[in-house]
């Protein structure tokens, strides 16, 4: 098992911010989403929880916000933060070194990276969605059904990678992730020439 | 370093493509159910997407 640190890692500034929101809208989205199957679908089962007025309404724009966000972040995660995507020769450290602490952060990585991924196919599925159908008793439409497996692998995805990063970072991470200082080589102020030194290089 | 960017270049292409298709799929069929006058502003786009312009404008 990795050695957990017990001082808190430094995040950049961006990361915390882009994944604050983008985390909040999408766990929002999650559960108004439940909240919908539960309140027009119900066909795998359901819980009996108080059906709220224009769910679909606060679900659509938990959805529509995360997908204006979701964005930023991908492309923060795809430039800046390369190192905490998949690696290298990804197959190979899989099949090597198993349990190793290297092991699992290559898993770790695995998992942010799905994290992308899962969260392309909710945005896309749900846009294709219409808000009638569901009212209406139309649960046999092909986006709607890819809605249901895309929420469903957002939601399996969401716990690996909560777990990966316990698991690798144990709890300091995870408050890394929440914290509002910030060093000053990272202060907004710089953001703009960062960025301009990046696109030079 | 070149498996690295290649996985990792086919992932960053999946997302972006995708978020870029989550904009444009949605107008086309937008598109279609509009009526031939009318088009559709990007207000009306972003918030009612799934509403056709016909009832938008009533």
């Amino acid at each position: 098992m990795p050695k957990m640190s017990s001082t808190i890692p430094y995040q950049p500034l961006l990361l915390r911010i882009y994944h604050g929101v983008s985390s909040l809208l999408a766990i929002g989205a999650l559960a108004t989403g439940f909240l919908v199957y539960n309140t027009y679908d119900r066909r795998f089962g359901f819980l009996n929880l108080a059906q709220l007025n224009d769910i679909q309404g606060l679900h659509g724009t938990f959805g529509l916000f995360f997908w204006l966000v979701f964005p930023l972040l991908a492309i923060y995660s795809f430039h800046w933060g390369r190192k905490r995507l998949l690696a290298a020769n990804c197959w190979l450290k899989f099949t090597r070194q198993v349990g190793k602490p290297i092991w699992w952060v290559n898993l770790q990585r695995l998992a942010n990276t799905l994290m992308l991924l899962a969260a392309t196919f909710s945005v896309i599925s749900g846009r294709m969605m219409q808000e009638a159908w569901l009212p209406a008793g139309e649960f046999h439409h092909l986006w709607y059904t890819l809605h249901l497996v895309a929420f469903l692998i957002f939601l399996l995805f969401l716990i690996v990678h909560i777990t990966m990063s316990l698991k690798v970072g144990g709890i300091p991470l995870i408050l890394s992730m929440i914290q509002y200082t910030y060093r000053p080589n990272d202060s907004p102020s710089h953001w703009l020439q960062n960025v301009r030194q990046y696109f030079r290089k | 370093m070149a498996n690295q960017n290649l996985a990792l270049k086919i992932i960053e292409v999946v997302v972006i493509g995708g978020i870029l298709a989550a904009f444009i799929l949605p107008l086309f069929s937008l598109l279609n159910k509009t009526d031939s006058q009318s088009s559709p502003s990007l207000t009306s786009f972003l918030l009612v997407s799934n509403t056709s312009i016909s009832e938008i404008i009533k």
